[in-house]
């Protein structure tokens, strides 16, 4: 399938890897189909594209790239709503901010879209950990795992 | 919007498989317990609000490429 993107130009993907988010993105909730754009091999983020408005686009990150002890338990109602993924088949990610100096860029931890990569189902879900914070500094995080590596 | 008044210990029914108890009242606050079956969201509206910004905020740069960002990021 092609699609013409306002920040990308025309892409093309293939239709067996749309994902359906069926409650839209918190905030977005008409909208629930996306691709996943970029080169994970060069980079550490990607581009969430929405194939149904060609301005909305997300910059996501795998929380596990710049947080090594990060880890999400799940509900039961999130698996049920996802159908029932095998745990090998659960990719997280974070949506990324960007403010005018990038080197403050965040993550959001509290509210991780999970997808089930089988089934390419996807849900915006919200953390009940407290240590999942709505706005956790990459670079720092990234300087951090950096500095206990360097101990070690 | 239907606003209903309740004392406390009284609760509301919501369908038939939600219940909303008045746990108790406290000057200007009150406790409020929910009984709802597992597949059921519930969470402060606050941290609802916060996360619906922080996405619209995420939704609405323009100002950078990734290219700029892996340069900061070297993977």
């Amino acid at each position: 399938m092609k699609y013409e993107t306002t920040r990308f130009g025309m892409v093309e993907f293939r239709d067996d890897t749309i994902i359906t988010f069926p409650e839209g993105i918190i905030g977005f909730e008409d909208f629930s189909r996306f691709v996943i754009l970029g080169n994970h091999d060069q980079s550490m983020f990607s581009w969430l594209q929405s194939i149904e408005d060609p301005s909305l686009a997300f910059v996501i990150i795998s929380p596990y790239e710049f947080k090594s002890d990060y880890s999400l338990t799940l509900e039961d109602k999130d698996l049920e709503k996802l159908e029932s993924p095998e745990s090998s088949q659960i990719v997280v990610y974070s949506i990324v901010v960007v403010p005018d100096d990038p080197k403050n860029m965040t993550a959001n931890l509290q509210a991780p879209l999970v997808i089930n990569a089988e089934k390419k189902i996807g849900r915006q879900i919200i953390s009940t950990n407290p240590r999942h914070c709505l706005r956790h500094n990459i670079l720092e995080e990234l300087n951090k795992s950096k500095e206990k590596k360097v101990q070690e | 919007m239907l606003v209903l008044t309740r004392k406390k210990n009284q609760s509301i029914m919501i369908d038939d498989n939600i219940e909303i108890i008045v746990v108790d009242v406290k000057s200007d606050q009150v406790k409020i317990g929910i009984k709802a079956p597992k597949k059921v969201s519930v969470h402060r509206k606050e941290v609802y609000e916060e996360i619906q910004m922080e996405n619209k905020k995420a939704a609405t740069q323009n100002h950078f490429d990734l290219d700029e960002l892996n340069k900061i990021f070297k993977k």
